[in-house]
């Protein structure tokens, strides 16, 4: 039972982890998609010049 | 290794990226044989720049149907041929270096963007389909009068 506990508690904490990532996870993904799209930018106007 | 889920998300994008970057460029340089330009198959004695062919005779040649050699010479602070006139859908193969310093060669709007480095001759190939009149400047400070340093390409 001590066990039982002991493995939700776990469980628990890990699932809050989690939940504190979930903005790290978004703001990596949006400055991701800015550096994206500002290279896509600077080489479409490569190719626009040619 | 126990990673939060969210952290294993954002490492197999990043790790993805780099091992499609990587794929890529292997695909590129030893699949198609696509590799960086050899610098120093294009050099020039520096000291003897004005006597070496074809930068004893610079100016504009035509090679082909609308297709034409520019040879510049670059000095302090202007180019040799200063003006050139090509008709317009001409293509024009660039050679060009410096008797002197470092310079530039820079026509603002397009992909012309050169070093010429004494010592090394720098290539490279631009079709002119537009008509008008094209600036083309020093972009690497040479000295006190690098700001007046310019040519004009003309396309008629």
């Amino acid at each position: 039972m001590n066990n039982m506990s002991d493995l939700s508690t776990f469980q628990k904490n890990q699932e809050q982890k989690d939940e504190n990532l979930r903005g790290t996870l978004i703001l990596v993904f949006f400055i991701g998609s800015i550096i994206l799209l500002s290279w896509i930018g600077v080489f479409s106007i490569y190719l626009a010049r040619l | 290794m126990d990673l939060p889920r969210y952290e294993k998300i954002w490492l197999t994008f990043g790790f993805g990226s780099l091992i499609l970057f990587l794929v890529i460029l292997g695909v590129m340089a030893f699949g198609q044989g696509l590799h960086p330009p050899d610098s120093m198959k294009t050099t020039i004695d520096p000291e003897k720049v004005e006597t070496t062919a074809p930068f004893n005779e610079p100016g504009l040649k035509q090679i082909g149907p609308n297709e034409y050699r520019l040879t510049v010479l670059s000095y302090v602070f202007g180019y040799n041929p200063g003006t050139v006139r090509i008709p317009a859908g001409a293509t024009v193969h660039f050679e060009a270096t410096t008797r002197d310093v470092v310079h530039g060669l820079y026509i603002p709007n397009t992909n012309i963007n050169l070093m010429l480095i004494p010592g090394h001759i720098t290539e490279y190939t631009h079709t002119f389909n537009e008509q008008g009149e094209y600036l083309f400047l020093c972009h690497e400070y040479c000295g006190a009068g690098h700001h007046i340093m310019q040519g004009r390409i003309i396309v008629e």
